[in-house]
């Protein structure tokens, strides 16, 4: 129950977040004038006109391109078929894992369980094989490791996007292993009975912060800025 | 009890204290105290010493017996227990309540009508457990039931009926009743002898069984063979010592001491060997020697160690939710998990594991929906599921137990074991199944079962096709030369009379040739050789046939003679019959030529076969097998029920009704009234290592695994090749499809894990890549990038 109400909360306040930041980008200030101030029919109406909109072909034709985009730079040739793959296990995974998890009190179970099982197989290949070949491209620069330096009276002002984004990709991998590892585990004739309700635990919240991490992600790497 | 309590202490008071007034508030107080106690059953006052039980017996008119006397009456339970244990207490408890409305919990095993002759299994429980049936709903009265199962019934309940409740019909005044054997489960001597009361029961020596039954004395005499209105007072028979003897005890009086009391060596706790008498069960056809008992009798643990109870006997059956409805028994304490795990019951209350010594089981890898979805019994209770369910007997099904000169153990009914089902909580169990099987009247949905003396009245030899051949060698047997024995041959058997009176047939060692219509013949067995029962000689030459012509004489004066006879005999050989006429033998020629003698009916002009082609066939069908009916029998008994009183009659057996169809032919159906009956098991349970899953997954989880795909073929008295056969899976209520892919998928499960390893592995490896990266330009051991 505790997972359920910490899923839905996240879920609404990273959703709303990211939104409510874009609606506040979309809103043109005043000349010589203070920012707008946060209008909370102002946003109502915009993020439904964002909703419909998404159903669009237009939309959907955009993002395409945008992920065309992408992949060409960063997954060229066949690579693109590997991360569409990934993607594409990602979303199976996150939809009936959460979906289960959430509005079902038996948890995973039957041919959902057999494909989460299957797809999660092949996450972890491919998520193993998308690190091999993109991690250099996540490293941390100089400016940015600086950030690190001053761990001990931390300073996240003027982190850059580009900074938070190799955040968020390292956070996704980094709990993406403990999604593997908890699954692994519990396979292997290791740890006792008792500890699989510790290790399905930490796969569920694991699983939330990757998705966290992921929607984030993509929100701030595929999805266009409005135009104010 | 209260009577001494009160005249003690009242005594010791008059002792001790002289003035009256203070001395009756004294008796006042204590008898209240007394009788407080005695409301209290479960009041123990702390030793763990089971007090020595030199005790008066008592007969069941509360009088002391002196075994010396004449005919003494045999021991009463009720008044020799009495003084110090509540017999109205004790007829609360779980085996002795299923009559009355307490809660019955998780279906038990169930007392199986069985009546080899007409096909009938029928489960019956005075528990309203779904899928039984209440022996008042069969007919079956208070009376027929204890004639049935008293055998391993353990006295009060229904074999103790309330004088108004003893039907017209029945014989209590005569047998007695049979009141709680107490000695039955807490006699430690070894002289308590089940087969005893077992026999004492089938002569309806009902009051005397559990005298005869612990060895306090000997019993004679047969109260079945005694009028109807004979009474204990009676006595004996002067007129018939032989016959019609009245029972009678004769105390083994070395047992008694000069005031008459007996010591009996008594158990607070049962020896397992006391409830294995109506517990048992074992796998049909399995060797004794192969038997491996319970992990915890191994262990040195008795059943009533977790099975306990108070003077109450309101037993702990240990089966997780029992706690619900008697919260008082602390069943939830004593089940698998109670004992292993620990947790908390229904209710909340803490349990704390290990009781016993139990250890701990660790599960290395078995994931939690295990543990949700099974009991603990899944895996380590019962044979290992096998390709096609195997057999089991019980003692109660299948009257095990009981030793003596005649075999009282049946094959049928045919139960099997396991089936896994789900249980109460959702959680599968294994359970043993067995398939009704029953003659009835069918009225729109409903069927209403049949008695077997009704069905066997109108059925008459149809459900007797050896009966025939009895007759025909018991004829021949007494003509034949000393020790010669009359054997019938046929479709490569031989079948001969039994010890019983009944008819045996084993495989004949020349077998019948094949692609040939099978021959009866009878032939004389003598020191181990066959020979036709007539050898072969010429009928028409006069001085050789003078001797074969004699034994021809004596086998059809033999024929002539038996009682039943459908015919007058007759004997065809080489072109010439013979057959008695005034007590001489009749020699005349025909035209048939066989070239064996070939004995027949003759029925005025037209000759029939000695043994009609029915009951041959019938008895070859059946021979060798378990099954006692055939689906023609079946046929024919649904007509002539029909015949005798016009209604829609239906046979239930092997998971289908059959039924006559609009053209007189069998149809079989599958309406869910044929449906199996299962009931979940515990024992025996089976050590760690070979509990199911030892192996690894692959032990349930595979394309081929017996767990979920083992057959089971619906069993029962029918030879039919119609019978249902259901897989494991329908039983647990999940789908075939799904579970042969998923097991399927566990071909790959190694090389899943190899790959999520290497997964693993390197993900770590750049993890750890970047994290001492960072961290070694962070403090400067790494020259920073420019």
């Amino acid at each position: 129950m505790l997972f359920t109400i910490i899923t839905i909360l996240a879920l609404l306040g990273v959703l709303f977040r990211q939104t409510a930041l874009r609606y506040r980008d979309s809103q043109t200030p005043a000349a010589d004038g203070p920012a707008p101030k946060f209008a909370w029919n102002g946003y109502g109406a915009w993020l439904a006109a964002r909703a419909k909109s998404a159903f669009q072909f237009d939309t959907v034709r955009k993002a395409g391109a945008e992920f065309e985009r992408w992949t060409a730079r960063y997954y060229p040739g066949w690579m693109k078929w590997l991360f569409a793959a990934f993607v594409l296990c990602f979303l199976y995974l996150a939809g009936s894992g959460f979906f289960f998890a959430v509005f079902i009190a038996r948890g995973i179970y039957g041919l959902p369980l057999v494909g989460h099982v299957v797809l999660g197989g092949l996450f972890a290949v491919l998520l193993a094989a998308l690190l091999l070949w993109r991690a250099r491209d996540y490293r941390f620069d100089e400016r940015e490791e600086a950030v690190f330096e001053r761990v001990a009276c931390p300073v996240f002002k003027n982190v850059s996007k580009a900074f938070v984004r190799k955040l968020l990709f390292w956070t996704f991998a980094f709990f993406g292993l403990v999604l593997i590892l908890t699954a692994l585990l519990s396979m292997l004739p290791i740890l006792p009975a008792d500890a699989q309700p510790t290790l399905i635990l930490f796969h569920k919240y694991s699983a939330l912060i990757a998705l966290l991490a992921a929607v984030v992600f993509v929100d701030m790497t595929f999805i266009p800025a409005p135009r104010p | 009890m209260r009577d001494r309590t009160a005249y003690r202490n009242k005594s010791t008071s008059d002792t001790i204290l002289s003035p009256a007034l203070i001395s009756s508030i004294l008796a006042f107080l204590v008898f209240t105290g007394a009788s407080f106690a005695s409301t209290n059953p479960s009041k123990w006052a702390g030793s763990r010493v089971s007090p020595v039980h030199q005790i008066p017996l008592r007969d069941e008119y509360n009088q002391l017996i002196v075994p010396t006397e004449t005919s003494p009456l045999p021991f009463s339970a009720r008044f020799s227990c009495a003084p110090c244990h509540d017999y109205s207490v004790v007829k609360g408890g779980w085996h002795f309540n299923a009559t009355t409305d307490v809660p019955s919990g998780r279906p038990g095993e169930p007392w199986i009508l069985l009546d080899e002759r007409t096909g009938t299994q029928i489960p019956l429980s005075y528990r309203p457990w779904k899928g039984m049936w209440n022996p008042a709903a069969l007919g079956l009265s208070n009376w027929d039931f204890t004639l049935l199962f008293g055998r391993h019934f353990p006295g009060g309940s229904v074999a103790e009926p309330a004088d108004g409740e003893m039907t017209p019909e029945s014989r209590w005044n005569v047998s007695g009743k049979i009141e709680i054997n107490c000695l039955g489960c807490h006699n430690a001597s070894r002289m308590q002898n089940p087969s005893e009361w077992a026999k004492q029961v089938l002569r309806e020596n009902f009051r005397w069984a559990a005298t005869a039954a612990s060895g306090l004395g000997e019993v004679g005499g047969m109260s079945s063979r005694l009028r109807p209105t004979w009474d204990l007072f009676d006595g004996p028979n002067p007129d018939d010592s032989e016959w019609a003897v009245a029972p009678s005890v004769k105390y083994n009086r070395t047992l008694f001491d000069s005031k008459h009391k007996v010591f009996l060596d008594l158990n607070y706790k049962p020896d397992d060997a006391r409830c294995l008498a109506c517990h048992s069960s074992a796998p049909a056809g399995q060797v004794k020697r192969d038997f491996d008992d319970d992990v915890h009798t191994a262990a040195g643990i008795k059943c009533a160690e977790c099975h306990r109870n108070d003077l109450s006997h309101a037993m702990v059956r240990g089966y997780e939710g029992e706690g619900g409805l008697n919260p008082a028994a602390a069943g939830e304490d004593f089940t698998c998990r109670g004992c292993h795990l620990g947790g908390e019951t229904a209710g909340g209350k803490s349990i704390v594991p290990g009781r016993l010594g139990a250890p701990r089981p660790v599960h290395k890898g078995l994931p939690e929906v295990h543990f949700k979805r099974l009991n603990c019994t899944v895996c380590h209770s019962g044979p290992l599921p096998a390709k096609e369910t195997p057999r089991v007997r019980t003692a109660r099904a299948n009257r095990l137990g009981i030793f003596g000169a005649a075999d009282w153990s049946t094959e049928l009914p045919s139960i099997g074991e396991p089936v896994y089902v789900r249980d109460a909580n959702k959680k599968l169990a294994p359970n043993r199944v067995v398939w009704p099987a029953y003659w009835a009247k069918v009225s729109g949905k409903s069927l209403t079962p049949l008695k077997p003396a009704d069905v066997l009245a109108a059925a008459g030899e149809i459900l007797l096709p050896e009966t025939p051949v009895l007759k025909i060698l018991a004829a021949l047997n007494g003509l034949i030369e000393v020790d010669g024995t009359a054997v019938l041959s046929y479709g490569g058997r031989l079948y001969e009379i039994n010890i019983d009176g009944g008819l045996s047939s084993t495989a004949d060692a020349e077998p019948a040739p094949k692609n040939a219509a099978p021959v009866a013949q009878i032939l004389v067995r003598k020191d181990g050789q066959f020979t036709p029962l007539v050898l072969d000689f010429d009928p028409a030459n006069a001085e050789t046939a003078v001797e074969p012509e004699a034994r021809i004489q004596k086998i059809l004066e033999g024929l002539t003679a038996m009682d039943g006879a459908p015919g007058r005999p007759v004997l065809i050989f080489k072109g010439w019959q013979y057959r008695i006429a005034v007590s001489a033998l009749d020699k005349s020629e025909r035209k048939e030529a066989p070239a064996a003698p070939e004995i027949l009916w003759a029925k005025g002009d037209q000759n029939g076969p000695l043994i009609p082609a029915f009951n041959l066939r019938t008895m070859a069908a059946l021979a060798g097998s378990d099954q006692t009916l055939t689906e023609e029998q079946v046929e024919l008994v649904l007509k002539a029920l029909a015949a005798k009183a016009p209604a829609d009659y239906a046979y239930i057996a092997a998971g289908r009704m059959f039924r006559l169809g609009k053209k007189g032919a069998l149809e079989a159906v599958s309406p869910d009234t044929a449906a199996p009956l299962t009931w979940p098991i515990a024992h025996r349970v089976r050590p760690a290592r070979q509990a199911l899953g030892v192996n690894g997954c692959t032990d349930c989880h595979s394309g081929g695994s017996k767990f979920f795909f083992a057959r089971t073929r619906a069993a029962g008295p029918l030879k039919t090749d119609r019978a249902v056969v259901r897989s494991a899976v329908s039983f647990m209520g999940l789908t075939m499809p799904f579970h042969k892919l998923f097991g399927l998928s566990f071909l790959v499960r190694p090389w899943f894990k190899v790959a999520l390893g290497i997964a693993a592995f390197l993900i770590i490896s750049i993890l750890a890549v970047l994290f001492l990266t960072t961290l070694g330009r962070a403090s400067g051991l790494i020259e920073k990038r420019r």
